[in-house]
């Protein structure tokens, strides 16, 4: 399913024409990869930053929703979408899936 | 005007000359600097950056040992993209004057701007050593940090800049550098009661619209919609074409519930860049929610032609258009296209539901064919005793497109009709083919439902089709009242600041209808009611559970909650998790 997200071309939204306070900062771990894949498909963006608010990017509920979503699907984590309030950027919300998969790992013996 | 050295009128405009004219004496020279950099700054005001880069070269020309040329000059020169050329000026400055620190300023702003991070940690550190009390060297240190990807140390730093902060207002600082600081320290700890004070206080000094457009940003985050409005138009003002203010000012306009407002600026957004797909999506679905429902059937139709790979707008046909999804097939020339791109959970739920379907031997009537722009969808079923009415959802269905509900609804020997509510009102303002009110609307359902000659009547609906399902079902007595996900009352804002969409629903409604007809459990108090009716709602959204339960009380009502994960689309989730969805549905309507 993932490798769908790219498959389309698309006419996006240039991420710098939105006047933000962040500096671009690219995704580093595979979490903050994916969930860049996911935000840029759903928020038809050309590139967004980890270090972007969700809102400053012009996301609303329906767009969370889709987010959470694609996020159960392709990383295996659910999430509430209230997560996005605490965790407001890429970065934010990949340490909590990154956790969330922790959790979910068995304990070694 | 005198023109000397590096001018307006110079052909090398780039060209760094730091030696004074020798043509000149010390008074014509003084003169010339004083015109230069007057008209520099007045070159500034009005964001003309070329020209007050030339006019700061002809004032450094004019007297090379006045340092604020430099820094006004590198200012220009960076804002005017020429940051290569900033950086040669700057540091020539350093050299002449090592110890100013406003030259040690634009220096370090210089190499961020440059993004040459490294450098400009170095600068930055080398800065607040030299100059401890500069809050602007905090703030020149965060973006530093926050380029270089040293995000811990910038959150680090900002958590400390408290400290200084409060040390500059003791000194009586109220520079922008000072309010700046405060309101960056006041979203780093999500505290929207200090960003609406700090962000009041940069908005009144505040000029250049991209600093404009991170004010309102910030409100927006912070809820503070009129303010972030306010900032966004004072952007706009100087700057029309600025996306960043039009985004934040569509987004202040949906919050509010202002569809024509929000239309506008969508407008503006399209015409800035109609190769977008986004705006033209946001378009479609303010109108589809201000009840303009044949100029957003026009509008997907439009972009779908264009965009019919683009994933969100696959998402958007199956969100938006449910049953429409057979039409917009036929317009694409693509036989499956409504079967097709099913690459998301939901997609696949859809399908799993149309698949499990009872097979056609069973059916007692043909199925309805999809009517996208009909309001009222009539079926009959001449062995009928009961006649069922289908309140659908903002979306024209149940959570379920009406094609593949009703596959399982022609199994059942049941009169039926399919009500939309194109207003987008939760049916306040009646069911638009009928009549322009409730009581018109009632009245003609009523007529409808006495033709049928049934024994029964019972209500359904899904969302606002729930709440519809109720009001309606008690007004015309119905036997069983069956709401799935009902909202009951027009509800709360989010808590968690990502409802843009949906509070444009609730504000709009709000706007239109008296509030007393909004809430259910008003409703109820008010009415001798017999009916049975059935509150199902999805157990782990918040939303709906109190929703239903603020109706948990009243006689005759019944809860059931639904286990599912997913927060949305209940009679869905219902339906998905019953083994013989068709036998429950029998059930649900025959007893």
């Amino acid at each position: 399913m993932s490798s769908r997200i790219d498959a389309a071309p698309r006419s996006t939204v240039a991420r710098d024409d939105l006047g933000l306070s962040t500096p671009y900062i690219a995704p580093k771990t595979p979490a903050e990869e994916k969930l860049e894949e996911i935000w840029r498909a759903v928020l038809m963006m050309d590139r967004v930053g980890v270090a972007d608010r969700y809102l400053d990017l012009g996301g609303d509920s329906f767009s969370a929703t889709v987010i959470f979503a694609m996020i159960d699907e392709t990383l295996g984590v659910s999430l509430p979408m209230a997560s996005l309030g605490a965790a407001p950027t890429i970065a934010a919300l990949a340490q909590r899936i990154d956790l969330a998969k922790k959790d979910k790992e068995p304990e070694s013996a | 005007m005198t023109s000397v050295g590096i001018g307006p009128s110079a052909p090398a405009a780039s060209q760094t000359q730091i030696a004074p004219s020798a043509q000149m004496d010390e008074a014509e020279r003084s003169a010339a600097f004083k015109e230069a950099a007057a008209n520099a700054r007045r070159a500034a005001q009005e964001r003309d950056w070329q020209t007050a880069a030339r006019w700061w070269r002809e004032a450094i020309a004019s007297s090379p040992d006045h340092a604020p040329a430099y820094v006004g000059a590198g200012a220009a020169l960076r804002s005017a993209g020429r940051v290569d050329e900033a950086e040669e000026l700057l540091s020539l400055a350093m050299e002449r004057f090592p110890d100013n620190e406003a030259v040690a300023l634009g220096h370090a702003h210089t190499a961020n701007a440059a993004r040459h991070w490294p450098v400009a940690l170095e600068r930055w550190t080398h800065f607040c050593a030299r100059f401890p009390n500069s809050i602007a060297g905090v703030r020149g240190r965060l973006s530093a940090l926050r380029g270089a990807d040293r995000v811990d140390e910038a959150a680090g730093l900002l958590n400390q800049a408290g400290e200084a902060l409060a040390a500059a207002r003791l000194r009586g600082e109220d520079t922008i550098e000072v309010r700046w600081l405060a309101l960056e320290i006041a979203r780093e700890a999500n505290e929207p009661a200090a960003i609406r004070p700090a962000a009041q206080a940069l908005i009144e000094a505040v000029r250049d619209p991209g600093q404009l457009v991170r004010i309102a940003q910030a409100c927006a985050n912070a809820r503070e919609f009129e303010l972030a409005d306010r900032a966004a138009s004072m952007a706009l003002a100087v700057d029309p074409r600025n996306t960043g203010a039009l985004v934040a000012r569509a987004a202040a306009a949906t919050e509010h519930g202002e569809g024509e407002a929000a239309l506008a600026f969508y407008a503006e957004l399209i015409a800035l860049n109609p190769d977008a797909v986004r705006w033209r999506l946001m378009r479609f679905r303010l109108l589809n929610w201000m009840g303009r429902t044949a100029d957003a059937a026009e509008e997907f139709a439009s972009l779908y032609q264009r965009w019919p790979n683009e994933p969100m707008v696959r998402v958007f046909r199956r969100t938006y258009l449910a049953e429409g999804q057979l039409v917009l097939g036929q317009l694409r020339g693509d036989a499956n296209a409504s079967e097709a791109d099913l690459d998301t959970a939901a997609e696949q739920d859809l399908r799993t539901l149309a698949e499990r379907a009872p097979p056609e031997v069973q059916r007692v009537r043909p199925l309805v064919a999809p009517q996208p722009n009909e309001d009222v969808i009539e079926v009959i079923c001449p062995v009928a005793k009961t006649a069922v009415l289908i309140f659908t959802g903002f979306n024209d269905a149940v959570s379920i497109p009406l094609a593949t509900f009703d596959r399982y609804l022609a199994t059942i020997p049941v009169a039926a009709i399919y009500l939309k509510d194109f207003n987008r009102l939760r049916y306040l303002g009646g069911v638009r083919s009928l009549a322009v009110d409730i009581a018109g609307t009632l009245r003609s359902l009523s007529d409808m439902v006495s033709r049928l000659q049934v024994d029964r009547l019972v209500t359904m609906g899904n969302c606002v089709g729930g709440f519809a399902a109720i009001r309606y079902g008690v007004e015309l007595g119905a036997d069983r009242i069956i709401a799935f996900d009902a909202l009951t009352h027009i509800g709360r804002d989010s808590e968690i600041g990502v409802e843009r969409g949906y509070n444009f629903l609730r504000k709009r409604l709000a706007a239109n209808v008296p509030a007393e007809l909004t809430d259910l459990r008003l409703f109820l108090e008010q009415r001798q009611y017999r009916n049975q009716i059935d509150l199902f709602y999805l157990a782990d959204s918040s939303e709906y559970r109190e929703n239903a339960e603020r109706l948990s009380k009243f006689q005759n009502v019944q809860l059931h909650p639904i286990s599912s994960k997913l927060p949305h689309n209940g009679l869905r989730q219902f339906a998905l998790s019953q083994i013989d969805f068709g036998a429950t549905l029998r059930d649900l309507l025959d007893s």
